[in-house]
């Protein structure tokens, strides 16, 4: 049987650290409060001056991935980035990244699911991969949130951080391995998480991300355990069959509720947003290239990817590492 | 409800070996933040199968406030008159309130409400809505939150008695259109000379003009509609007016509100109105002077 395999992870991140103590000085908030509410202590901002852009941090993972798994950028069937801040609206970010990297033979374009983009995208790529249509894609998720959030607003400048995480994918004949994927949108609530863009309407809009954190909370520890739970009865497994479960770094406390209603230890859920914040589409692929070079992650090991985030959107895939 | 809400604070708050009563303090006691108690709120609503409004939360300061606003949005109301032929009829403000109820009732008691009254923004004393809601209604109609109700209503044969604001025999005929079976009218009788409310209360009704009647923080949490006296100047100074506690709600915390809500409208019927909260719907200041219960009821029959 014929599915998928992630042979290469690869990250950039920006140099510079904002610390919570750094966003104390912007609005009226606590380190102590910020580290009990969401479980961040720093996150990395990108400076537009050195060089630092979607594009640049994309190019440099989607690199760095290619390198771990041993193949060069001319064999790259299908280059997909999942981002909601690019710099250019035309060409697309994953264009940009193919001419970046000399990928000249890939197809490549964006696409836009928020929080679940880069899970999203590596399901598309399943799609993609399993028609036969092509033999193997670089997915990357990347992101700038800093300049979409407004550093005035103390409930959301406090969540995010920016960078870019990237998985070189193939297809692989063998049998019994794993795979199973569900994926959910629900635009009717769509606009308790948002940022606008220019349009015609709207002579001065305020272009920074919205959000009503409890809705979205609320929404997250709901939806999540549901849709893995889902995914595991599609792969006829449990949770105990589950070695690592990396989902979406949004909150330590979303990530506690969602082990608490799944009854999994925390210790079966790695996160890095102590020192990463929310980066959007780059979170699940930075953490997969964390504990891929850390040693966590185990060929053979069965793993959940899980994102959630503005659409909403939400997803989550089971496969072996 | 108690056994059943400590098992889910157990479970959700982490707490082990604590004897938890209806006095427990999820702050105090049990070291919980403003995100664990989402988490719990969240809890009750799938358990007691609910929607608690998030704007809701801060009343929960206790155990028994969780227990006192379950049993204060209705939920149990079937249970406690099961067995007799007592009629039940749910203030709601909102269609999605009444759904709720209608949703809870149905599945744990197979009831429905024998009547429903729709409170309006327009209504005095305390009100269903956020202070938000309040502003947004008062340029917003609120006749398509009323048509909305009734599409529940209507089919299940369920009458509708609308009040809040209805003071002229024309208020009740527009509410009468929109398919409203009855109204209700309180602020109108206070101005009779039948009202057994004291000379002094009444006076200040007839004396009130639009801009006296204002929205104020009732110390029970929600937003109330009265006139704007000295004491409501002074409170707005900080200025705190606690002799004694007299226990009747237990989302009131006599340490920190500045009066007691009972002990203020005991003043205000009593007629000692600079000292009292005196509630009022939007329209007393239409009151001119008394008149006889028997005028009003010609004038809306």
């Amino acid at each position: 049987m014929s599915t998928i395999q992630i042979l290469g992870t690869g990250s950039a991140l920006p140099e510079q650290i904002r610390t919570n103590g750094d966003i104390e000085k912007l609005v009226d908030t606590s380190d102590a409060w910020i580290q009990e509410r969401t479980g961040i202590k720093d996150r990395r901002i990108a400076d537009g001056a050195a060089g630092e852009s979607v594009a640049s941090l994309a190019a440099k993972a989607a690199a760095r991935a290619l390198e771990n798994a041993g193949k060069h950028p001319e064999e790259v069937d299908l280059i997909l980035v999942a981002t909601c801040s690019p710099e250019y609206l035309l060409p697309c970010c994953a264009c940009q990244v193919q001419a970046e990297i000399g990928a000249k033979k890939a197809v490549a374009f964006d696409l836009n699911a928020a929080c679940s983009g880069f899970l999203f995208g590596l399901q598309t790529a399943y799609c993609y991969l399993q028609s036969g249509i092509y033999k193997n894609a670089l997915i990357i998720g990347s992101e700038v949130l800093s300049k979409l959030v407004d550093w005035e607003d103390r409930g959301t400048c406090i969540l995010f951080g920016d960078g870019a995480g990237a998985v070189y994918v193939e297809t692989v004949e063998e049998n019994g391995r794993v795979w199973s994927m569900v994926q959910g949108s629900n635009g009717a609530k769509g606009m308790i998480l948002s940022c606008k863009e220019r349009d015609l309407t709207t002579p001065t809009p305020d272009l920074f991300i919205r959000m009503n954190g409890q809705e979205v909370y609320k929404f997250a520890t709901r939806q999540v355990p549901l849709c893995i739970e889902e995914a595991l009865q599609q792969a006829n497994l449990t949770v105990e069959n589950i070695d690592l479960f990396l989902l979406h770094q949004a909150n330590v406390r979303i990530l506690e509720s969602i082990a608490h209603r799944l009854k999994v230890s925390m210790e079966k859920i790695p996160k890095n947003l102590e020192t990463r914040g929310n980066m959007s589409s780059a979170a699940i692929p930075v953490l997969l290239d964390e504990c891929n070079r850390a040693g966590k992650l185990h060929r053979g090991d069965t793993i959940v990817l899980s994102g959630f985030g503005a659409g909403l959107t939400y997803g989550a895939c089971i496969m072996t590492w | 409800m108690l056994e059943k809400l400590v098992e889910i604070i157990e479970e959700q708050l982490n707490v082990e070996g604590v004897e938890i009563t209806e006095k427990t303090d999820f702050q105090n006691d049990l070291e919980a933040d403003s995100l664990d108690l989402f988490e719990l709120s969240m809890a009750i609503e799938e358990a007691f199968e609910v929607e608690i409004p998030s704007e809701e939360l801060s009343q929960f300061t206790t155990v028994g406030s969780v227990i006192e606003y379950l049993k204060a949005n209705g939920m149990e109301l079937p249970g406690l008159v099961a067995g007799s032929d007592v009629k039940i009829a749910p203030i709601v403000s909102s269609k999605r309130a009444l759904q709720v109820i209608l949703r809870y009732w149905k599945k744990h008691y197979d009831r429905k409400p024998d009547l429903v009254v729709i409170e309006g923004p327009k209504a005095g004393g305390h009100l269903g809505f956020s202070g938000e809601e309040l502003e947004k209604y008062e340029t917003e109609n609120y006749d398509s939150v009323i048509e909305e109700i009734l599409t529940l209503t209507k089919p299940e044969g369920i009458p509708v008695v609308v009040a809040g604001g209805v003071y002229t025999r024309q208020d009740m005929e527009h509410c009468l259109a929109l398919g409203a079976d009855g109204v209700q009218l309180a602020t109108r009788f206070v101005t009779t000379y039948e009202c057994d409310a004291h000379p002094a209360y009444k006076q200040a009704y007839i004396d009130a003009k639009p801009e006296d009647i204002v929205i104020v923080k009732s110390p029970v949490g929600m937003p109330g509609r009265a006139i704007r006296n000295d004491f409501l100047e002074q409170v707005e100074q900080g200025n705190r007016f606690m002799k004694g506690c007299r226990k009747c709600i237990t989302t009131c915390d006599p340490k920190t509100v500045p009066y007691c809500i009972t002990q203020a409208l005991i003043n205000a019927v009593e007629g000692r109105v600079e000292e009292g909260l005196l509630f009022c719907g939007s329209n007393a200041y239409l009151a001119t002077k008394l008149e006889h219960v028997q005028e009003i009821m010609e004038e809306f029959s």
